[in-house]
Parts: C-alpha cells; sequence; structure tokens
C-alpha cells in the first residue's frame, strides 16, 4: 500500500471501522483484562478520530488499562497528556481519582499483603503525592462520586504520612538522638494535628526533653498533653517503645 | 529471659552527636536588644525551639555514648514581645571568655 | 484600542478543542475590562498551551473575536533509512519531543529535533547526513509525518599530527585521546569516527596529561582540521605550546579554617617538594581539604588556589586559601524509594544524625554501610539547602531496592545422587525487616538435608546481631549406583549465633552450639577411614560446638566491592565435655584495589591450622581442611587437594577413584582481576575475572604404601608436604548477581598438575551454598 511504513495487523483489520465501532471492541478488550491489546486499539482510535468526545475518553481509558498493566509511568503519562488535553473534561474527577490511585502505586502483590505492611512504613514521598492529588479532587468536585472515598483515603494517607514522621522519632529515642525525636515529634504535631499520632508525639517530647535536662520544658509539655489526653497513659509512666517487633519474630 | 540479659553485653556504641556548636567568642558577643536575626546571623538557627514558648531560643550541644553524655553546653535566650534579646541564661555563658573584652551582659540575670 | 468592559467572547476555528478549554486558559472574562496589554496576554497564554499555530484577536464594539488555527493531530509518524541508529530508537527519541503518533503536530518541535538528531550522527560521524521530513495533509485536520534518512558515507580521520609537541611522541599523545587514526581495529572500536565533542574532550585530555607531568603553562595554541572534499576523511592538526617544565615548591594554607586546626590540613599536603608538579594530585588535596572541613559542618567550604611559579628555578609554590562559609546543620533525612524496607533498617545504619552538624565523612560512611547490607543497587544522598534557613540543610537518600531472596527449588539427577528433590528459600531482607531467615529442604537417594537459620542483625539497637540454625544432615551412599560405600552418618544440631560490633569496622561473633554425629558400617565395603574412626571413637558421637571469631570490613560495597579489605580470625572448636575435641583456627585476608574506573585487583589469602586435643588424639577426617573448587583453587575437583589414596575395603578390592584425607594445614592464595562483562557497564549485575589461584592441604605425615595399589603410582612413600601437595591454576570467571541469588562460573586450567590429581575445568556454583 502506499506508505511504505510496516503496517501491522490491527491497523489492517480496522481500517474501515467507525469510531463508535474501534471504542467498543476497544473497551471490550479492557473488560476482558488483556489490556496490550485494548492499549493498541485505543492508540489507533486516537490517531485515526482525534477529535470528539471518543478520543477524549479513549485517553482516559489507555490510562486505566495502563494501571492494570502495572506500567505506572506510562499511566501517569497518559493522565497528565488528558489533563493537559480536556482541563475541563467532565470526568475530570475520575481521572484525578486515578492519577491518585497510580501515584499511590500499593504494591498489590500477594507478598505485600502477607506482611500487612501498613502504609506508615514505606517511602512517604508516593502518600505525599498521592495525597496531593486526592486533595485537588475534593477542593474541585466535591460532589463527585469519588470525593467520598477520596476524603477517607486522605484521612488514611494523613495517618500514614504523621505515622512515618512518629516511626522515626521513635527509632530516634531508641538510638538517643534527643533533638532529632523532638524535632520529628514536633513535625506530627505541628503538620499532623488531627491524627492519632499527636499524643504519643507529646510524650516523646515530654521524655526526650527530660533526657536533654530541659525539664521546664519537659513539664510544660506534659501539662499540654494533660489538657488534650486527660486519660493518656503517658501522664502515669513515661514513654517507652512499646510497639518494636522481639528480635525472632519478622511478619507485623 | 536470658535474651535480655545477653541484650546487657557491652559492644561499639556509636557517639551520638546533637544541636549547634557555639563559638564561645560569638556567645560573649551577645548584646541585649538584638533583634531575633542579628542573633540568628551571630550563633545560627537554633536547633531546638520548643513550639509552646514562642518566646524563647535553645541552643543545645549534647554529645552522648550509649545515653551518658560526654559532651554538654547549653545556652537559652529568652525574647520579649516585638523580638529583642532581654535575657540569657545557660552554662556556654559561664564558660571562660577567649581574649575579648567582657560584655556588658551578667551571666545569671 | 480604547478598554471597554467585554460583553461576549467568541471562538472561531475551533474543531479539536472544547471552547470551554480555551475559556479555561484566557486571562480575561465576561465583565472583564478589556485593553491592548490583556490582547497580548491572551495570545500569549493561547500559544502557550500548544495546540494554536495561530492566534488573532479583534474587537468588535465591546465583542471580543478569537480566531484561532489549530494545530494537527500526527496520525502516522514513520522513520526510514536509519541505519547506524535504528528507525525505531529514532521514533522513542523523537516522542521525548512531542513527536509521536495521535500527539499535536507543533512545526517548531520538528526543526528542533531534527537538530538534535542531526547532532546525534555526528557524534557517530555520519558528517554528511540527510534527513528530509515530509509531512502531507489529511482530512479531519490531521497530518501523516515521515523522515527520510539518507546516513551518507562516514567521515573518518585519516590522520592526527602534533606539532610543538618536544617532551612527549605524538603516538604517546595520541594515546591518551579516545579518537584515533584508522587502524585494523577501528571496524569494532569505531574510534576513527571524527566529532568535534569528542575532539574536546580529547583535547582536554591532553592537556591534563602535560598538566599531571609538570607542564604548568601548558596551552593548546592552535587545532585544524580539514577534511577531503567528499568529507570522507579528515586530517586533524593541533599544535601544542608545552612551557617549562615545574617541580613542587613549598605548598602552604592559608585562609580563615575555623575550629579545623591548620596543621590538620597541612598534613594532608602529601607532595615531596622537588618532585614534577601533577595537576591532579594537587585536585585531590583540595578534594582532602573541603572533605576534611564538611567533616565539621563546612559543607561549602571552598579552596581558592594560587600558583605562584618562579620562571628560572621553575618551581611553583601554592597558596591554598581555604573559605569556609557557614557552619551547616543537618534538619532531616528523608529516606525514598524503599518500598518494601522499612525505614528503620535503613535509617538505623546511617551515622549521621538528624539536628546535629553536617559531618561529610559520617554520611559517606553511611553511604558505605547501606551498600554492605546488600539489599539496594545503589544509595544516593543528595544535599538539599533548607528554604529560609541558610545553615540548614536536608539530606534526601534515594535507593534503589533488589530482590534479596534466592529461591531455589531444584530437581535434577545427579549420577550418583539419583533424583534430587531440593526446595531452599533464604531471604535477607525478610518483609523488609531487615531481618534474614533461609529454609533449605533437600531430599535424595544419598543425600537428606533439612536447614532452618535466622539472624536479626539488630538484636540491639547498637547492631548486636542474635541468631540461631537448626539442621539435620543425612548422607548414605550405599544407596549410590556408581562407587557405593557401605556406611551412612547423620548429623542433628543447632546452634546460638550472635555478632558484637566492637568498633565502627570490627565485629567479634560467637556461636555455642550441640551436634549428634552417627557413623553406621554395614557390609564389607565401609571405607577404611570411616571404619577407623568408628573403630576410635564408637558411632555415636556428642560435640559441643564453640566458635569464636573477629572480623573487620571496610569495603564499600557488599555486592560490588571495589576497595577495601575484609579480613577474618577464626577458631572453631568441639569443646571439653564432648566426645570429640579439636580446634580449628583459621585466618582469612580479602583485598580491593581500583586500578581504574570499572577495573579492580583482589587479593586473597588463607592460613589455617586444626588438630584434636585431650581425649581425641588426632583430627577426625570431617574437621580437617581439604581445598579445591570454587572459593579455593578452581580447576581441582572439589576436596580432591591434599594426602590422597584409595579406599581399601574389607574384602581387599580398591575404589575406582581416589579421595582425598584432607589436612591439619591449609594455605591458599588468589589473585583476581574483577571487570564488569562489556556492553552492561552500568548496574552492577554480571562481573568477569581472570584469576590466578594456588592453594595447598597437608598433614606433614608420610604414608607409605608398600605394596598397596595407590594414587601415586608405584612410589613407595609419599610425604605429605606444603611443597608436595601445592597446585596451581589460573582461568576466566563469571559471577551474575541473579535474581535467583548470586550465580558462579569459572573455567581454569590447571598448572603443573600431578598425575593423581582429579580435574574438573568447568565448576559452577547456584545460589549460596548452605
Amino acid at each position: 500500500c502506499a506508505s511504505t511504513s510496516t503496517v501491522d495487523k490491527d491497523s489492517q483489520i480496522t481500517q474501515d471501522w467507525s469510531v463508535q465501532r474501534l471504542y467498543n471492541e476497544a473497551h471490550d478488550e479492557l473488560m476482558h483484562r488483556n489490556y496490550t491489546h485494548a492499549e493498541k486499539l485505543y492508540e489507533i482510535l486516537q490517531s485515526r478520530f482525534p477529535y470528539g468526545s471518543y478520543a477524549e475518553q479513549a485517553q482516559l481509558d489507555t490510562a486505566y488499562a495502563y494501571y492494570k498493566d502495572d506500567e505506572n509511568d506510562k499511566a501517569l503519562a497518559a493522565i497528565e497528556q488528558f489533563q493537559r488535553l480536556y482541563p475541563q473534561h467532565p470526568n475530570m474527577d475520575y481521572a484525578l481519582y486515578l492519577k491518585a490511585l497510580i501515584q499511590l502505586n500499593e504494591d498489590k502483590s500477594f507478598v505485600n499483603k502477607l506482611a500487612k505492611q501498613d502504609w506508615s512504613d514505606r517511602d512517604p514521598k508516593a502518600n505525599r503525592e498521592a495525597y496531593t492529588t486526592f486533595a485537588q479532587l475534593v477542593e474541585y468536585f466535591p460532589q463527585s462520586k469519588y470525593a467520598a472515598d477520596a476524603r477517607d483515603k486522605m484521612q488514611k494517607l494523613l495517618d500514614a504520612l504523621g505515622g512515618n514522621e512518629l516511626s522515626v522519632a521513635r527509632y530516634y529515642m531508641k538510638r538517643g538522638a534527643w533533638l532529632a525525636a523532638v524535632g520529628r515529634a514536633q513535625t506530627v504535631i505541628s503538620q499532623y494535628q488531627n491524627t492519632p499520632n499527636v499524643e504519643e508525639a507529646l510524650a516523646i517530647m515530654v521524655s526526650a526533653y527530660e533526657k536533654l535536662g530541659e525539664q521546664k520544658l519537659s513539664d510544660d509539655t506534659k501539662r499540654v498533653l494533660a489538657q488534650n489526653f486527660p486519660n493518656s497513659p503517658y501522664l502515669q509512666s513515661p514513654w517507652q517503645d512499646h510497639n518494636a517487633i522481639p528480635w525472632w519474630r519478622y511478619w507485623k | 529471659c536470658t535474651t535480655a540479659k545477653l541484650a546487657q553485653i557491652p559492644s561499639y556504641k556509636l557517639k551520638i552527636v546533637q544541636g549547634n556548636e557555639l563559638d564561645q567568642n560569638v556567645v560573649n558577643s551577645l548584646q541585649p536588644g538584638m533583634s531575633r536575626e542579628q542573633v540568628q546571623m551571630l550563633l545560627g538557627t537554633p536547633l531546638l525551639r520548643d513550639p509552646f514558648h514562642a518566646n524563647r531560643w535553645d541552643y543545645v550541644f549534647v554529645v552522648t555514648r550509649a545515653s551518658h553524655v560526654e559532651e554538654e553546653k547549653k545556652l537559652t535566650l529568652y525574647f520579649d514581645a516585638n523580638g529583642n534579646l532581654i535575657h540569657a541564661e545557660g552554662d556556654a555563658l559561664t564558660a571562660q571568655p577567649q581574649p575579648v573584652p567582657t560584655t556588658l551582659f551578667t551571666p545569671s540575670e | 484600542v480604547e478598554p471597554f468592559t467585554i460583553k461576549d467572547i467568541r471562538v472561531e476555528g475551533l474543531q479539536r478543542t472544547a471552547p470551554t478549554t480555551v475559556f479555561s486558559y484566557l486571562p480575561v472574562k465576561i465583565g472583564d475590562t478589556f485593553n491592548d496589554a490583556e490582547g497580548a496576554e491572551i495570545i500569549k497564554k493561547l500559544y502557550a498551551t500548544g495546540f494554536f499555530d495561530d492566534v488573532r484577536v479583534e474587537t468588535m464594539g465591546n465583542q471580543v473575536l478569537l480566531t484561532v488555527v489549530e494545530r494537527p493531530i500526527i496520525s502516522s509518524f514513520d522513520v526510514t533509512g536509519g541505519k547506524s541508529i535504528n528507525n525505531n530508537d529514532i521514533k522513542k527519541n523523537l516522542s521525548n519531543f512531542g513527536l509521536g503518533q495521535s500527539r499535536v503536530f507543533n512545526p517548531a518541535t520538528l526543526e528542533q529535533a531534527l537538530h538534535g538528531l542531526q547532532d546525534a550522527y555526528h557524534q557517530r560521524g555520519k558528517n554528511a547526513v540527510k534527513i528530509t521530513p515530509k509531512v502531507t495533509r489529511l482530512e479531519r485536520n490531521r497530518v501523516a509525518l515521515e523522515l527520510k534518512i539518507d546516513e551518507g558515507p562516514t567521515t573518518t580521520i585519516k590522520s592526527i599530527n602534533f606539532s610543538g609537541n618536544q617532551q612527549f611522541s605524538a603516538h604517546t599523545l595520541r594515546n591518551q585521546m579516545s579518537l584515533s587514526q584508522k587502524s585494523w581495529t577501528s571496524w569494532l572500536t569505531r574510534d576513527d569516527r571524527y566529532s568535534d565533542s569528542q575532539l574536546q574532550q580529547d583535547l582536554d585530555k591532553i592537556n591534563n596529561f602535560y598538566q599531571d607531568h609538570g607542564y604548568l603553562n601548558f596551552r593548546i595554541a592552535d587545532v585544524k582540521v580539514n577534511s577531503s572534499e567528499d568529507k570522507t576523511a579528515q586530517m586533524i592538526n593541533i599544535s601544542v605550546n608545552e612551557g617549562s617544565r615545574y617541580r613542587w615548591g613549598k605548598v602552604t594554607i592559608s585562609g580563615d579554617t575555623r575550629e579545623v586546626p591548620i596543621d590538620s590540613l597541612q598534613k594532608l599536603v602529601k607532595i615531596k617538594q622537588g618532585k614534577w608538579y601533577n595537576r591532579s594530585k594537587m585536585i585531590d588535596i583540595i578534594k582532602a581539604i573541603q572533605e576534611k572541613m564538611g567533616s565539621s559542618g563546612y559543607a561549602f567550604c571552598q579552596v581558592d588556589v594560587r600558583p605562584i611559579p618562579n620562571e628560572q628555578t621553575h618551581v611553583v609554590d601554592f597558596v591554598l586559601n581555604v573559605v569556609p562559609d557557614r557552619k551547616v546543620y543537618v534538619n532531616q533525612i528523608n529516606i525514598t524509594g524503599n518500598n518494601k524496607t522499612r525505614d528503620e533498617v535503613l535509617r538505623r545504619e546511617l551515622r549521621q544524625m538528624e539536628r546535629a552538624p553536617y559531618d561529610v565523612s559520617k554520611i559517606n560512611r553511611s553511604k558505605e554501610r547501606i551498600q554492605q547490607l546488600g539489599y539496594f543497587d545503589n544509595a544516593q544522598v543528595d544535599v538539599k539547602p533548607v528554604a529560609g534557613t541558610p545553615d540548614q540543610v536536608d539530606l534526601d537518600m534515594s535507593v534503589k531496592e533488589r530482590s534479596t531472596g534466592s529461591i531455589n527449588v531444584g530437581a535434577g539427577w545427579a549420577q550418583d545422587d539419583g533424583l534430587l528433590l531440593s526446595a531452599g528459600i533464604s531471604q535477607d531482607n525478610l518483609f523488609g525487616t531487615g531481618k534474614s531467615a533461609s529454609l533449605q529442604l533437600s531430599r535424595s537417594k544419598v543425600n537428606q538435608v533439612a536447614a532452618l537459620s535466622f539472624t536479626d542483625p539488630y538484636f540491639t539497637p547498637d547492631g548486636v546481631s542474635l541468631g540461631y540454625n537448626v539442621y539435620y544432615r543425612g548422607y548414605n551412599p550405599s544407596k549410590s549406583d556408581s562407587n557405593s560405600m557401605d556406611y551412612k552418618t547423620t548429623t542433628i544440631g543447632a546452634a546460638m549465633t550472635m555478632g558484637v560490633p566492637i568498633t565502627e569496622y570490627d565485629r567479634v561473633n560467637f556461636s555455642l552450639g550441640a551436634e549428634h554425629l552417627a557413623v553406621n558400617l554395614y557390609g564389607d565395603y565401609a571405607p577404611q577411614r570411616y571404619a577407623e574412626f568408628v573403630q576410635k571413637y564408637g558411632k555415636d558421637n556428642w560435640i559441643f560446638k564453640g566458635t569464636v571469631g573477629w572480623g573487620r570490613n571496610t569495603t564499600d560495597s557488599a555486592l560490588w566491592p571495589t576497595r577495601g579489605y575484609i579480613m577474618n580470625a577464626n577458631i572453631d572448636s568441639g569443646l571439653p565435655g564432648g566426645d570429640l575435641q579439636y580446634y580449628s583456627l583459621s585466618h582469612d585476608q580479602r583485598w580491593y584495589f581500583p586500578v581504574s574506573k570499572n577495573f579492580t585487583v583482589m587479593l586473597y589469602g588463607q592460613l589455617g591450622y586444626a588438630d584434636g586435643y585431650g581425649k581425641t588424639k588426632d583430627l577426625p577426617f570431617m574437621y580437617a581442611f581439604n581445598g579445591g573448587g570454587l572459593g579455593s583453587v578452581r580447576g581441582y575437583e572439589s576436596g580432591t587437594l591434599g594426602p590422597k589414596y584409595f579406599n581399601r575395603y574389607s574384602d581387599g578390592s580398591y575404589s575406582s577413584d581416589s579421595s582425598s584425607y584432607g589436612g591439619n594445614y591449609i594455605a591458599t592464595a588468589t589473585a583476581e582481576l574483577l571487570f564488569p562483562f562489556p556492553g552492561i557497564k552500568d548496574q552492577h549485575t554480571v562481573r568477569l575475572s581472570m584469576f590466578a589461584d594456588a592453594g595447598s592441604v597437608w598433614d606433614n605425615k608420610t604414608y607409605n604404601y608398600f605394596d598397596e595399589k595407590n594414587p601415586y603410582g608405584g612410589s613407595k612413600t609419599h610425604k605429605s608436604s606444603f611443597g608436595n601437595e601445592v597446585r596451581y591454576s589460573a582461568g576466566l570467571a563469571v559471577t551474575w548477581l541473579s535474581p535467583m541469588g548470586p550465580l558462579k562460573f569459572s573455567y581454569a586450567y590447571p598448572i603443573h598438575k600431578k598425575p593423581e590429581d582429579q580435574l574438573q575445568r568447568f565448576q559452577f556454583q547456584l545460589g549460596t551454598t548452605f
């Protein structure tokens, strides 16, 4: 045929398909989980019919296909291109929701489920990025059907980010780096106020100040702890790292 | 149980260094009435600022090994409402000053 | 145009982009006031979207009319004619410029992309390349884009000549360059391909070469590159101005070094006055000074170098002026890239603390310790200033996790072992907790092994490790088809292990355990060694095993060491109270020297002596040293070094192969040149090496064979001395750090081997041995 470029099988058979047929065929492949083929068909659709709602939806579906295919970088690129091309698209809330899930890049593997690794344990950068995208979704589309789940995940991410700071503070207490522990505990108090980590953060500060010989600061912090958490166990006995797992155990 | 006793075995303990290292001459050159920016220019940014004591800066320097203190120096500075230095305390002051004219500042005000 | 309030905005020429999209990018909306500045702003904003070829703003009354010409979409993009760079690579590379299927077509980016492609071809010496783009318009505002490439001939370098070079010949200077004249190896190395950027780099290399040999004011006077008419051959002429050769004078350090004593910096100036000046030595000195200052918080310390050359005496003095800048503190250390590993597993290796003075030597040591864990491919530390606080920095440590587990499930058929079923899982970083566990189960007719081991490297916060291992090993050669021997040994044991760090680099390791060894003989084909053993020590023996060892490791990484050394000294012993009492002393050293960026020399040495004591007169054979095979003298079957004998069975017949008694003494040495597999240079997975091994296992006894059949061919006695038992070999080896664990292959040529040796030129080892 005319152009000398290598024409592969797919674009041959779909030579004279209408845009509807191309879309339905690709969508079908997507639902049957053969993602690579779906991605190919969506690409043909976008190059042949780059205008109209089918092309826009195809862009979104491609991102979803890459995500399910564990190709996070490509999925993210597809979503960002969608945001650039169609900033006012009605499905933008879904796009943001998908983007946040991609950024979270939860290790969906079986081993991870086994280890019940909670989010506060792992690299906070992914959590932070996912949090900001969920926040955009909730801000621009408060009534979207994804908003509720986004808010729930945001709270979980906040707890995880706070939990991460707290676990670092616990480590520095164990190591005897009192100032570093105070620093991390202060981050929990200033940036993650409404998470369950604040109580333990205050307790760490009380104990770290004592070790630094700053009795006044320790007592003042204890007073703050008492006001906010009147029946906190840390009021009676000083902070200990009780959630460290024993040496012979490796599961959570 | 025995593993707890095992943990007491003597081993190499890391030397933990924390906080601001203070240059004695600079500490001695502190003057009451200095602004926070001036103090920060001289001593550097304090690594201990308690969220519940906005008017107080703590320059703590402590070196510990296995939780016992090998070296420690403290300097606490108090500022008034519009951020001028009014009072200082801490052993960093009483350390014998280097050959520099003594400051106006009496150590334990 | 006078400003007016906008009543209505209309857009014309839109086919693809939705009007709402255009409005969202507009700086103005209905009701705002419109003036010329706003008009210019609209044009700027709309162009920035990259969707439009042309944007025109007109006003009619209080109506704003935008007429835009949308950029077409690329519906097909093909590249033809690419040879030295294949078409797909070109397409992939250009997609970064936004040229790809279903992307917006922008002529400006096409221009930029073609320019980049041209440079790439010049790099490869294709200076006469012609790239013709063909843009065909299609309906629905689409275009088909095609790039036709005609690479043309490669311009090769016919000659590189120098003028003005008295001290060094043109040949030595050419050797410094990566470009070279056409030679018979050029078809492979392609080093005769001319490119401007490569020439620039080579000129720097020549400059460095002269500077490193004392020519302080060396200058490249002029470079002339003239090419033949058809652009296929290039003649390069470089004229240099060498100047006179200088020797080192005094190097003094000045400037404010704050609390770092000046003489501690002066000690870093390791040059001998009178020797020829050498610039790279000076660069190393400056780096050392900056590192010393950086270790007391002066992260941004600068050193200004002022040479004071003396034209007559050709001696150059230097004044190094230290500018400390401010003392810096570390605010936060952020660890990223650890998807599976817990934050604490990394943080506990760091020597640099948060809220503490910045210390570059501690940061470097932290990176080393992370790499010594063996769970990460590489660890990178970036220093990021904290916004708003000039004297604080954050450290971003990014790591790349590697799979640390090696799962080996094997089913094989070994010639005398029969069907071998084995399954083993070992995981160094179990669920990201940094703890390591391994379970090995293997069953064959001859061998049954069940071994479980577990270690927590941080039983205490300071790195005291605690672990245990439990094992059952059954060995029953009577079931083997080839040389079956009528005996069976079963060992069952358990031990606690502990490791205590005594300095930053040294550890002392203990282990205490008990083992039960049962040796059963039956039938008349039991080897005489076992018969003697049972007759002397009985069938069942309890052994209380105790080991104490000292280890020091200063290498820079566990998986890919390039410098530093590892030293161990161990005492294994069967303690009093057990049935078998023995002791075994061993010491080994392993040194790594970086020879170049990719080449590393490794030297290894091992010495050992073992003997029985108390109840056990001489050393039971299973605790003797044996040599040969991987990790010892390659090219010889494992365990065959040392005095040999034929098994004499009770019915007087002899075994077909000789076996070795092993020995009380062992001494081995290896020299190895390690380098990455050509082609896979960047990531550290495959390492090649050329090696020379030497080793001996002996027991100083003299064996009299009289008329017995003996492996030494007729000679009546054999003195097992170091000299008689030493063996040499040389060869090539490959180590592949595969996701399934390390795989080692080696081909060794034994050097002046003896007739009684059992050779095994090709040897390999899968996964870690248990």
